[in-house]
């Protein structure tokens, strides 16, 4: 691949808006527009960047967090997906269901982490607690909505094709319902972060979460900034990277790129 | 020449996997030794003792033996009874003799191997006692409470105190602001570290004894980092500050209104150190060895004020000219009942509390 | 033919849109088993029973209702700005696609920030009280409606954009008979969505701020030692999302009951 696809494909206008608005909050902490102890300057913050990674608590940090994300968003789709092809293929599943789904989605997971420290302690499993909940609805409402939103017609061509149960589940039902269970997948992924962090936060003393409470109650903004733009970088790379695989499954990127 | 020393504890099987892997290293004199509770291997590689003869290995072995015996005669203590312990802790000054203790050895010369913890919320400790951890640190209040929910737990050893001669928290106000004491925060919005802590609930107390209504404040919870903003934005009136927070405030050119503890008793219990009852009960010789290390501490504080403020950065991570300028709280490593019978009546005057709880019942009885 | 009255009608849509009752039967059987196994006392995980008391004591003790009262408003004032908010922008974007892709990355980038760590930006701009409250809230809440419309608006059948071009419709009509008419189902899908999120991140915002509210009640319940608060909050919260839900989806069934359907320009 020649030089020139390659600037092409890089998002020049996002990547403009980003710098310029960095230079903007530069200017505004200088110029003591913005003053305050805890907003530091962009250059603060990479400063701070700078020295955590050099001790390479950033990188051990980065770790504990990603680790916790995906087995907390691992467990999310093995228990998330099955239960809703269930709730998805049987009408009887969804009436005894779906009220109590509806009851347990606005709970909040950090309530859970004085339940988990009980349990576990100071341990990635606390945060397990946090996150496994609250990231598994996405997962599990997509997967049930993509199954019962399939159009009857596609289950009429099954029935021409007297397609066995089996290969009905195969050809028909999973391409079909794919797009919404990558989404819920992408949801959830997004959520796994969050939660984790979360939990970090207030249970577990350890990753980047952890890393954010630490800096700040040791008077140290830039570096705690320096932690909060790593966890948005994270997020932009795990979204970047889900994307990238739902296009490499299933080249409807159209679809995927904006819904829920 | 180099030498190689390989010293493993209990495992003789082990040392001599060791020893096969130094051999295919390169090291030439390869010699086991082991007492019951040390083995030591040692290898020479390279130099005048470059061959393998029978001869050379036999000294290795002899040296090796000699290591071993010298190791165990000038540790023997330390060896045979070191005695596990988990205690959790928060990185702010009140908790520093405990950190002195790990850093000198003061522990370790006590009989106890203790692991520390950092954690930045006291109110999730109580439930890891007895799992996680053998000591945690509390305060009056959270001690109090949790005993009333039925949790088992049981203060063991002291730490600070809060008398008037070292306040160490101040509720401050803005230089200009028309508040001049507890009596005008009548309205007023207050920033506290968290609700039910012991600063608020002596905040409250405060406003009580001055005629105020508890309720007619606003109560918000600002980390102390976000204090010094908040202050100077004028989103609140007054603030909660301890060390180095309060400090800061103060030499920035804020005011203080006073030590908010105080208003308790002149001189009132801080914060203490608190076990599961059961495992209180049964270990009265850890707790003792944990005062004692920790009366030694403060000694050893008291006698080198750099080095432990040295020690102070390293655990607290605040930035070098902060730390320079925290002065340390006032130790007490013994407890009485009597100071926590000053708590509960404090809570129960603010209608926290609807029980009362024998105080004798908080605290392990030593003798 | 039979001549039903709207009302009649309307019920008989709300009906239809509503979770049946009976799904709350494995989380009723759940609590009742809990009830069962745990008889005595516990501090960390008393019985249902003990949830009651807690939520009466609460009650009586007068905090219960303005913080109820408190949560309530933040929701329903963050949906309605988020949605607010979320249509616009979503619209925009849909519109000038060139625009998503300059804004795309630095609104990734906010997406992508927990809560947790916007908070003491937003607290050092705002403070302490019901806006910083909100705007947390809106920028959580916002996503699921902001990509649902912009992805709806970016999707509209070309057929019907040819459709204003022949009546050489102003852009102002177009939006207002074309492109919003299309939308407003991806919208209210967006909302759906985002309900949830609202009450989770409300929740949140109050529990680690302690701003009034029954996240403030739960976080001190907690901090009290006071489990059996805790739970019974916890089961107010999620019986008022069952009722937020429902309420939604009674008003989404109404909303679209004479919608035209969708013209699907891809597969299904």
């Amino acid at each position: 691949m020649d030089k020139g696809r390659l600037i092409a494909r890089i998002n020049w206008p996002g990547t403009t808006v980003l710098v310029f608005g960095g230079l903007a909050w530069e200017a505004a902490v200088r110029s003591g527009l913005l003053e305050y102890e805890y907003l530091p300057a962009p250059s603060a913050i990479a400063l701070g960047w700078g020295e955590l990674a050099k001790e390479g608590i950033l990188g051990s940090d980065i770790a504990h967090t990603l680790i916790s994300v995906a087995i907390g968003w691992a467990a999310a789709m093995v228990l998330g997906i099955p239960l809703g092809f269930l709730l998805g293929l049987s009408a009887t599943a969804r009436r005894y269901c779906l009220a109590s789904i509806e009851v347990l989605r606005p709970m909040p997971g950090v309530a859970f982490a004085p339940v988990g420290l009980l349990l576990f302690g100071f341990s990635l499993k606390t945060e397990m607690v946090v996150t496994i909940l609250p990231v598994l609805w996405p997962v599990l409402v997509n997967t049930m909505g993509g199954i019962t939103g399939i159009h009857q017609r596609l289950y009429d061509v099954g029935r021409t094709f007297r397609l066995s149960r089996k290969d009905t589940i195969l050809s028909i039902i999973l391409p079909a319902a794919m797009p919404p269970i990558v989404v819920g997948a992408r949801i959830s992924l997004g959520l796994a972060l969050v939660l984790a962090v979360v939990a970090e936060m207030v249970g577990n003393p350890e990753g980047l979460g952890y890393g954010i409470v630490r800096e700040q109650q040791a008077l140290q903004p830039d570096r705690m900034f320096a932690y909060i733009v790593t966890v948005g970088f994270i997020g932009i790379v795990l979204n970047a990277g889900m994307l990238a695989v739902a296009e490499a499954l299933l080249p409807t990127s159209r679809q995927l790129r904006g819904e829920p | 020449m180099e030498v190689g020393f390989f010293f493993w504890p209990y495992n003789r099987a082990l040392v001599e996997n060791l020893a096969d892997r130094a051999d295919r290293c390169g090291y030439d004199m390869i010699g086991i030794a082991d007492t019951r509770k040390e083995a030591v291997c040692v290898g020479f590689k390279g130099g005048m003792v470059a061959q393998k003869s029978k001869l050379s290995r036999s000294l290795a072995g002899l040296i090796a033996g000699v290591v071993c015996i010298a190791a165990e005669f000038t540790a023997p203590v330390t060896a045979a009874k070191l005695t596990p312990v988990r205690a959790a802790y928060i990185p702010v000054v009140s908790w520093l003799p405990a950190w002195v203790a790990k850093e000198k050895g003061i522990f370790e010369a006590n009989g106890l191997d203790v692991t520390l913890s950092v954690t930045q919320n006291l109110s999730v400790l109580p439930a890891t006692l007895g799992r996680q951890f053998d000591f945690a640190p509390s305060t009056p209040p959270d001690l109090i409470k949790a005993v009333l929910a039925g949790i088992d737990v049981v203060a063991v050893a002291g730490q600070g105190i809060e008398t008037k001669d070292n306040p160490s928290t101040h509720l401050i106000v803005r230089k200009d602001s028309a508040i001049t004491g507890m009596q005008d925060l009548k309205g007023k919005v207050i920033a506290a570290p968290t609700l039910g802590a012991i600063i608020h609930v002596s905040v409250l107390h405060g406003l009580k004894k001055n005629g105020i209504d508890p309720n007619s404040i606003r109560a918000v919870e600002v980390p102390f980092p976000n204090m010094p903003d908040q202050l100077k934005a004028g989103n609140v009136d007054a603030v909660e500050a301890l060390e180095p927070f309060a400090g800061q405030l103060l030499a920035a050119g804020n005011r203080s209104l006073g030590d908010p503890l105080l208003s308790v008793s002149d001189e009132v219990l801080y914060t203490f150190w608190i076990s599961e009852s059961k495992w209180a009960t049964d270990n009265h010789a850890v707790i003792e060895a944990w005062i004692a290390s920790l009366n030694q501490a403060k000694q050893f504080m008291d006698a080198n004020p750099e080095e432990a403020r040295a020690i102070l950065a390293k655990y607290t991570k605040l930035p070098e000219a902060v730390v320079q300028k925290i002065p340390f709280v006032t130790y007490r490593f013994s407890l009485d009942p009597r100071d926590f019978a000053v708590w509960v009546n404090v809570l129960k005057d603010l209608g926290q509390i609807t029980r009362s709880v024998d105080e004798n019942s908080l605290v392990v009885k030593l003798k | 033919m039979r001549y039903t009255r709207a009302w009649q009608q309307y019920l008989k849509l709300s009906v239809a849109a509503l979770p049946p009752a009976r799904g709350l039967l494995p989380l009723v059987v759940l609590l009742g088993a809990w009830q069962l196994l745990q008889s005595g006392k516990s501090p960390y995980f008393p019985p249902p029973s003990d949830w009651w008391n807690g939520l009466m004591l609460l009650s009586k003790s007068g905090r219960l209702y303005p913080a109820l009262s408190a949560t309530t408003i933040t929701l329903l004032l963050g949906l309605v700005l988020a949605a607010a908010v979320g249509t616009g922008v979503g619209l925009f974007i849909g519109v000038f696609p060139r625009l998503s892709r300059a804004i795309g990355p630095l609104l990734e980038f906010l997406r992508a920030i927990p809560p947790p760590a916007i908070i003491p930006v937003a607290i050092l701009f705002l403070g302490y009280d019901e806006r910083m409250k909100l705007t947390v809230v809106v920028l959580a809440a916002i996503w699921p409606i902001l990509l649902n419309t912009s992805s709806a608006a970016e999707r509209v059948h070309p057929l019907l954009l040819d459709v204003a071009r022949s009546f050489r419709l102003s852009a102002v009509d177009r939006m207002r008979l074309i492109i919003l008419p299309s939308v407003v189902p991806a919208i209210l899908l967006g909302i759906r969505v985002a309900l949830p999120v609202t009450i989770v991140v409300t929740l949140l915002v109050e529990i680690l701020t302690s701003i009034e509210g029954i996240g403030a009640l739960m976080i001190g319940a907690q901090r009290n030692f006071q489990s059996s608060q805790v739970y019974g909050l916890l089961v107010l919260i999620g019986l008022f999302g069952l009722l937020v839900n429902n309420i939604f989806a009674v008003f989404e069934a109404i909303l679209l009951r004479r919608w035209p359907p969708k013209i699907q320009s891809e597969n299904f």
